[in-house]
């Protein structure tokens, strides 16, 4: 049907027959496999598809070249084209038929990876060492372009010097280092102008050049004119100038305008004194014009110079005057003074010393005046002080005195003068040793007088004796001063033995109720009682020195010998078993050592005396009882506290029977008890008499790091990672700026750029 | 014909000349190719432009290169042994840690080698044969002496009662306290006056704050702090009634301890309690602190001596030192050892860093009352009104006193001179400064004390030792504690494991997301959460359990016998 349809359908057009026989093959090969068919030539052509030769070659038809070849065998003409032919058949291989696609790549990826590995490892060694580095420095890689000097003729000689035994010793000790001078020089550095950009700089640099010998010839021109005009105008014009700034000014800031006018008036003055326009004014200039021809003109002329002369001479002469009159009133005192001191030799005394001396005549004759209510002048003032107040502070003392005169203790006069000021000047140092001579002469008449103390301090509220003993050695002494000491030095004795004697009552006082200046009476009755107590080894303890009562001591050990030892057996027998705890007192146990001491005079009880004494015995006695034994509770009873007790978290009744009668089953019960380990360790331990807080510990456990940082594995090296300080307070400065070293450092101004292949070829970055 | 082969040099003998063809061989190297890559670092010519410095060989070798400080200095300043590189991981921060640990060393080394600077060596006395120093009286030795030296012992008689005495940390500053009221500031090296001031009350004790200008007064009730014109700057009624005064100098604290047994730090950079605490010990009049870890050491009428930090209520540790009452205490600059004496007359050297001991354990004749060391670890013991300094007293066994001084009236209380050869004594008629021989640092470090401080020097110095103030909390036993990790101990963990106990599951707040109309609805969601909430619960109460249940079995199990042949015939156990 469909024959008929297509037939009928082509019946209006011509059939061409090339179609239809194709249409009849497609039809005839629906259901089969689709063939190439072999190529086959129907017309003789130019060109031949490529495509139906290869088709070709699947089939057994397929041309062999040597079977062509064949056929020119045998002549001779292609004898060549055979030789040929058979070579390259010879030598020709079939290429292998391509990969599949994704074999193919795979291939490629391994490859491209492998290659870029090796690529990317070139860097490893750099990052290793960046990353490493304590320090890197931006950009990386430029190096600062240096230049070695070597010792030149003209720096070496002043770098040279002259060294030392140690220093050439030292220099033997230590390695030469040769250094050379580096020096970077910037100049090198730039770069290379190119020919145009030289041109320039050139054609610029003698421009400036001609510019600059221009103004210089102008500059030397002008300097050489003399034509007063042109100097006018141009002062004129300067002048004109100014002026006119001068009025700007003072619309624009009047506080300046003063100050310029106050300036252009000053210089008006200067010009008009300097006697350069002494003869310019309008009369004079007149008169010069007629004195050609007028007599009396001339006359006035002459007479006005001779009056400017005058006066300048006139001014030279009182000046040369006035000198000289300086000078005679500077020799007349001194003259005055030779006249009354012939020790002071034309000098004049300083204000300070003037001063002194009088305000000290003065204060003498005051003193002398007051000599029976005054014992004694006052020592440690400051010789600039008015003698006044020196009076006043004595009046103030005597005061005192009398206030707290209940007590009246005599006390040593003693000359000191510390704190006092060293004299300034050696004039003032002689008039100062006059004093202390004086004062030693006054002393000397007051030796009978009950002493006292009366030196004073302006701000003080109480005495001050300081006795030093540096006092008189700066100062050269003379007859009198040595005679001065002596005295002094006797009264000195005698002030301290009537103390002596005044003391002595007052401490027996103080000690009446203790044993009377016989420590070693006391002594004697302590060491038996501590004897008793005595463990047996202690008695073969070694003293340092033999003590008189020693012998005794030993007779009464000897007798208490066996009673202790038996007494020790009897109650180590009577005693429950120790704790664990070890007492590392109890065996190691540091032999006690006598120290001779000095027995003082006086011994310091606070409250009542009386008891103190007899509460040391008692307490001596008992002294090992209670006050071991409480500590040892204590110890126990903090180490009980501190132990974790079983958590029990019984709930009773739950999940059984409940009542009276009925026992909880105790291995239910044992489910719900959280037992905690028996031994916790403690810190003290072993330590015998110690109790440690190991609770305190918590409050700096959150300053603490709690997690171990990343690059360590155990503790131990962290620990050891942070265990030097790095502070200045710490280290030396030079460690100190080591540890602080930036990691980072940038060159100011300078790109940064990433990090390129350049500087593994070692190529430098400019 | 291939291309002839020249050697490089045949090609330069021939160039050279005939007189070098006596077998050497010479090498162009004028131009070499540069090596490939990766062996560029052999390649030194690379390195161009490069600081160039040429070791030339010791001549003399018994000494190679720099000479080095002896071992033993070098191991004075070591911080102990360093990481275990090892144990690092990752090459590059084992490098680092192993330039870190070059510093340190470096850092030890220098150390040492500037001791080279510590040029000032301690005095001595030196007896002749048949002498003891003991004998020296102050004004031989005064006598003896340089004027300067000499001029530091001198006597102040005064007048209001035993006096309390105290230096600055510089040494430069005193200030005395007299009971009927008298204080005085004054820098005793140049005898000139601060201060002077009459309070008007009992004062019992006195403190320098951190700069002498400024200083504390225990005075009848409160505690005031004075400017060293003697003008009252506070008046601290919450330090009631204290009895002694100490100043911990890196913390900033004035520690005090009263009549009534409270134990009280002051913050005096923030002008706040840092702790106070009733110690419950009763009347508190013997304190001390311990320069090496800031604690303060009080001793108690029972013999014992207890360490107190201000962030415990409790001591931090207790020590039995004597069974009778203790009278002083004191610890040495170094922090080292600890000197207590009772009323029985003993008097003991401690190892306070490992709160162990006596090291050495002397019988006085009379108790000693006051205790007193010198920063060369000298001993000043005070007894009555005598005063005996001993040296080399506590690791080895002292025999007699290096120097003895006999007062007229009774010492109340005295104190080394840092830097200086002085002790400061005093007495209830005065202020005595003794000279002793070698008590004093010779070499002192300005950075940390200066005696010749200038204004502009003190006050660079406060600002700086404000901006180190170390924090009441870090006040501990062990002070180098701080660098340790906080590893849990046994103890820490039954703590942590107790809390559990008490925890509550965490409350979790669900919020299901809003559904689509009718995929779900109220019941559904509030079901969902309910569902959620329940989960969580549980594994919070798994996990719980979990942690509880941690092997208990502490004594392990009894190591049992190698079964044998004929067990089997042995009577069954019934479990």
């Amino acid at each position: 049907m469909e024959d008929d349809s297509d037939h009928l359908e082509f019946s209006d057009h011509e059939i061409d027959d090339k179609k239809h026989d194709k249409i009849i093959a497609n039809v005839l090969n629906l259901n089969k496999v689709q063939n190439v068919k072999s190529p086959y030539r129907t017309e003789p052509t130019t060109q031949i598809s490529e495509f139906n030769l290869v088709k070709s070659l699947s089939n057994n038809h397929t041309v062999h070249i040597n079977e062509l070849t064949k056929t020119l065998k045998d002549r001779r003409k292609h004898a060549e084209i055979v030789q040929k032919l058979k070579s390259v058949s010879g030598r020709t291989k079939t290429l292998l038929k391509p990969l599949e696609k994704p074999q193919a790549e795979r291939i490629k990826r391994t490859l491209n990876y492998e290659k870029s590995r090796l690529q990317l490892d070139r860097w490893e060694a750099l990052v290793a060492s960046n990353r490493s580095a304590s320090q890197l420095r931006f950009p990386l890689g430029s190096v600062e372009k240096v230049k070695t000097i070597e010792k030149e003729a003209q720096v070496y000689p002043s770098t040279f010097r002259v060294k030392s035994e140690l220093q050439k010793k030292i220099e033997a000790l230590e390695p030469k280092v040769e250094e050379y001078r580096i020096d970077t020089d910037e100049a090198n550095n730039e770069f290379p102008l190119t020919l145009s950009e030289l041109k320039e700089k050139r054609k610029e640099a003698a421009k400036l050049r001609a510019h600059q010998h221009f103004k210089e010839a102008k500059a030397r021109r002008q300097n050489k004119i003399k034509s007063k005009k042109y100097h006018r105008i141009l002062r004129r014009e300067k002048i004109k100038q100014k002026l006119k700034e001068f009025e700007e000014l003072q619309k624009t800031n009047p506080e300046e305008a003063l100050k310029k006018l106050d300036d252009i008036e000053k210089a008006r003055a200067e010009e008009r004194f300097s006697l350069r326009h002494k003869g310019t004014g309008q009369w004079a200039r007149n008169k010069q014009v007629r004195a050609k021809y007028d007599k009396e003109s001339r006359k006035e002329l002459a007479q006005q110079l001779a009056v400017s002369r005058e006066l300048t001479q006139k001014t030279k002469l009182t000046n040369s005057d006035s000198e000289d009159e300086a000078i005679e009133s500077s020799n007349l005192p001194s003259k005055q003074a030779n006249e009354n001191n012939p020790w002071v030799n034309g000098v004049k005394p300083s204000k300070d010393v003037t001063d002194f001396v009088s305000g000290y005549r003065k204060f003498w004759n005051e003193v002398n005046s007051n000599a029976q209510e005054v014992n004694e002048t006052d020592e440690c003032e400051k010789p600039q002080a008015t003698p006044a107040n020196g009076v006043k502070m004595g009046k103030n003392k005597m005061k005192k005195m009398e206030r707290t005169s209940n007590k009246n203790k005599p006390l040593s006069t003693l000359s000191n003068k510390v704190g006092c000021e060293k004299p300034q000047t050696t004039s003032a140092n002689g008039v100062k040793m006059g004093k202390n001579k004086m004062k030693k002469m006054e002393r000397n008449k007051n030796a009978n007088k009950p002493p006292s103390t009366s030196s004073n301090n302006v701000s003080s509220t109480s005495d001050w004796e300081v006795s030093t003993i540096e006092a008189q050695l700066n100062q050269p002494l003379d007859v009198q001063d040595m005679f001065g000491i002596a005295e002094d030095k006797l009264n000195k004795k005698l002030n301290q033995k009537l103390k002596k004697i005044e003391n002595k009552p007052e401490s027996n006082n103080i000690k009446t109720n203790k044993k009377p200046k016989g420590v070693k009476q006391t002594f004697d009755l302590t060491i038996p009682k501590r004897n008793k107590k005595q463990i047996i080894d202690e008695e073969m303890l070694e003293q340092p020195r033999e003590l008189n009562h020693d012998d005794n001591v030993n007779d009464n050990a000897s007798e208490n010998l066996n009673l202790t030892a038996l007494k020790s057996i009897i109650s180590n027998a009577n005693k429950p078993d120790e704790p664990v705890n070890i007492n590392p007192d109890k065996f190691i146990r540091v032999k006690q050592s006598q120290l001779d001491t000095a027995v003082p005079d006086i011994s310091i009880t606070e409250e009542n005396e009386e008891g103190a004494d007899q509460r040391d015995l008692i307490m001596e006695a008992f002294e090992d009882d209670d006050i071991a034994v409480d500590f040892e509770k204590e110890k126990a009873e903090e180490i009980d506290k501190d132990t974790p007790k079983d958590i029990d978290l019984n709930l009773p009744g739950w999940g059984s029977w409940a009542g009276t009668g009925i026992n909880p089953n105790k291995r239910k019960n044992r489910r719900f008890i959280i037992k905690m380990p028996k031994k916790v360790p403690r810190r003290d331990a072993n330590k015998g008499a110690l109790i440690i807080n190991e609770k305190a510990q918590a409050k700096i456990k959150p300053l603490l790091v709690s997690e171990l940082p990343f690059p360590f594995k155990s503790v131990k090296d962290y620990e050891a990672s942070i265990r030097a300080p790095i502070g200045r307070t710490f280290v030396p400065e030079k460690a100190f700026q080591k540890f602080i070293r930036p990691s980072v450092v940038t060159k100011m101004g300078a790109i940064i750029k990433p990090i390129d292949r350049s500087i593994l070829t070692g190529v430098k970055i400019k | 014909m291939g291309k002839q082969t020249v050697r490089y040099f045949e090609k330069e003998e021939s160039a050279e000349n005939p007189s070098n063809n006596n077998g050497t061989i010479t090498y162009d190297n004028t131009d070499i190719k540069k090596k490939a890559w990766g062996r560029r670092i052999e390649d030194k010519r690379i390195k161009k432009g490069k600081k160039r410095i040429i070791q030339i060989p010791n001549p003399n070798p018994k000494y190679k290169g720099k000479v080095k400080p002896p071992k033993e200095l070098i191991e004075k300043y070591s911080k102990g042994e360093g990481v275990e590189l090892r144990n690092v991981t990752t090459s590059v921060h084992r490098k680092r840690i192993e330039k870190k640990e070059k510093n340190i060393k470096f850092s030890a080394e220098h150390a040492a080698l500037t001791e080279v600077l510590l040029t000032e060596e301690a005095g001595f006395l030196e007896a002749d044969d048949g002498e003891t120093t003991t004998q020296f009286t102050q004004k031989q030795i005064a006598q003896q002496i340089d004027i300067a030296a000499a001029a530091k012992h001198f006597d102040l008689r005064l007048e209001f009662g035993p006096y309390r005495a105290k230096y600055t940390r510089n040494g430069r500053h005193l200030l005395i306290g007299g009971k009927l009221g008298h204080v005085a500031a004054f820098d005793w090296v140049t005898k000139k006056l601060h201060c002077e001031i009459n309070v008007m009350e009992s004062v019992h004790d006195v403190s320098w704050l951190h700069i002498e200008t400024m200083f504390a007064v225990a005075q009848k009730s409160w505690v005031y702090i004075y400017d060293n014109q003697g003008i009252e700057l506070h008046c601290i009624k919450r330090l009631n009634k204290v009895s002694r005064l100490e100043f911990l100098p890196y913390h900033f604290l004035l520690a005090s301890c009263s009549d009534e047994g409270y134990l009280s730090w002051l913050d005096v950079s923030i002008g706040q309690l840092a702790g106070q605490y009733n110690t419950g010990l009763g009347r508190l009049s013997v304190l001390t602190h311990n320069p090496w870890n800031a604690t303060l050491c009080l001793g108690h009428a029972k013999g014992v001596v207890s360490f107190w930090s201000p962030t415990s209520r409790q001591p931090l540790a207790k020590m039995l030192c004597h069974k009778a009452p203790i009278l002083g205490v004191h610890v040495d600059p170094s922090g080292r050892y600890m000197a207590t004496s009772a009323s029985n007359r003993e008097l003991k050297i401690w190892d306070i860093r490992k709160l162990e001991g006596p090291l050495q354990d002397y019988k006085l004749i009379q108790a000693a009352n006051n205790l007193s060391f010198s920063q060369k670890k000298m001993l000043a013991v005070g007894m009555g009104n005598v005063v005996e300094v001993y040296k080399d007293c506590c690791l080895t066994t002292a025999k007699r006193a290096y120097l003895r001084h006999r007062f007229v009236t009774p010492i109340n209380n005295f104190n080394f001179c840092p830097y200086e050869d002085v002790l400061g004594v005093g007495t209830s008629k005065g202020f005595t400064s003794l000279l002793v021989p070698g008590a004093g640092e010779a070499n002192f470090d300005t950075l940390e004390a200066n005696p010749y401080q200038s204004k502009a020097q003190r006050r660079e110095a406060e600002v700086k030792s404000l901006l180190e103030k170390i924090q009441p909390e870090m006040i501990t036993l062990d002070p180098t504690s701080i660098a340790d990790v906080d590893v849990p101990s046994l103890r820490d963990k039954i703590e942590a494991k107790k809390n559990l106990l008490y925890l509550k599951p965490p409350v979790i707040n669900y919020e299901p997301r809003k559904k689509a109309k009718g995929k779900g609805g109220s019941v559904k969601i509030a079901r969902n959460k309910k569902i959620v909430r329940e989960d969580a619960k549980k594994e919070f109460i798994k996990k719980k359990k979990e942690l509880m249940e941690e092997p208990e079995s502490v004594d392990a199990p009894k190591p049992e016998k190698p079964p044998h042949v004929l067990d089997r015939f042995l009577p069954k156990i019934k479990k």
